[in-house]
């Protein structure tokens, strides 16, 4: 089937909303991140939302890294 | 496979979890140490990348600029202050006007310096966030685009809808003048230009052409939009310092 149309992809088939409760922001020691819920209290660190250059460089919380957050 | 890391694991447990972690930065970032930094920073860094997001939230696999998390941030840095001033990256698409100008009015109104710089891309929306900071660079290879403002979706087919859309496209047009040396009527030469975008009006300015249209400061990289930042920095406490002696 081919569709062509000029509505957004979002408005045709629209994505569950499972989805979008799979990532949130989260304050981890103070500094923002958009994580992944992988097991009752893990996450997987995707983005570091900081404005600080420092908390990029901080270990623990690097992209793919798994913390614990309750 | 899932059997041979069974069986590793049940050898090794103590191994397991710095072997994994090591595996996790490799596949992030494709390195395994990042160099550290002392730990005050004087200067943050905003970054506007992938689509910017406005009251439509995107699927998560989109890489968006999220306005309810920006705009708090900037309202830090400028109360925050051990902040002194703030870099702008850019690599964006564009995206939502409103948020856009939102972002860029923000920008605007900061108190700090602050100096943007355009990488790869600064498109649509992203030349206001680009020309809203005190001092804009654009690395050579960078490109920005310039088009009018449009819709897709649903939208009510009334007159008014195109009054609306044509009040929308005035606002980017009175911000972007306002702040860049463009003049209003060499912005919309550019905006409504035929020919050079593929089936389509606009004008994709690149590096030193955005610089030579008056849109963008000047050519450069980090290294130079640090000094300039810098410089400001300094500029901006040395004024603070005299107003000091004549209170």
């Amino acid at each position: 089937m081919i569709m062509y149309t000029m509505m957004p992809e979002e408005l045709i088939f629209p994505i569950n909303q499972e989805v979008y409760e799979k990532q949130q922001v989260i304050q981890y020691n103070g500094i923002p991140l958009l994580v992944a819920k992988t097991e009752n209290y893990e996450y997987e660190v995707i983005r570091v939302l900081s404005t600080d250059p420092n908390h990029y460089l901080h270990e623990p919380i690097q992209p793919g890294t798994k913390i614990i957050h309750i | 496979m899932s059997n041979y890391k069974a069986e590793n694991t049940e050898e090794q447990p103590k191994e397991d979890k710095p072997a994994s972690g090591l595996m996790e930065k490799i596949q992030q970032l494709g390195q395994t140490n990042v160099p550290q930094l002392s730990q005050d920073s004087k200067i943050h860094c905003l970054t506007i990348v992938g689509q910017i997001e406005g009251h439509l939230q995107l699927p998560p696999q989109n890489k968006t600029t999220k306005y309810e998390h920006l705009i708090p941030q900037i309202v830090a840095i400028e109360q925050n202050p051990k902040i002194e001033g703030v870099l702008v990256i850019l690599n964006t698409v564009g995206g939502d006007v409103e948020a856009g100008l939102a972002i860029s009015e923000m920008l605007a109104s900061l108190s700090k310096p602050t100096v943007s710089l355009v990488l790869g891309g600064g498109h649509s929306i992203g030349v206001p966030i680009a020309v809203s900071c005190d001092h804009s660079f654009i690395a050579e290879t960078a490109t920005m685009t310039i088009h009018p403002i449009r819709l897709t979706g649903l939208v009510i087919g009334v007159p008014q809808t195109f009054e609306y859309l044509d009040k929308m496209q005035e606002r980017v047009v009175k911000f972007v003048t306002k702040h860049s040396k463009i003049t209003e009527d060499d912005f919309k030469d550019l905006m409504f230009a035929k020919g050079n975008l593929t089936r389509d009006i606009g004008t994709n300015v690149i590096g030193s052409d955005a610089v030579t249209s008056g849109l963008i400061d000047s050519v450069g990289g980090v290294g130079d939009a640090m000094s300039k930042l810098n410089e400001l920095i300094e500029a901006n406490n040395n004024n603070k310092e005299n107003e000091g002696i004549i209170q």
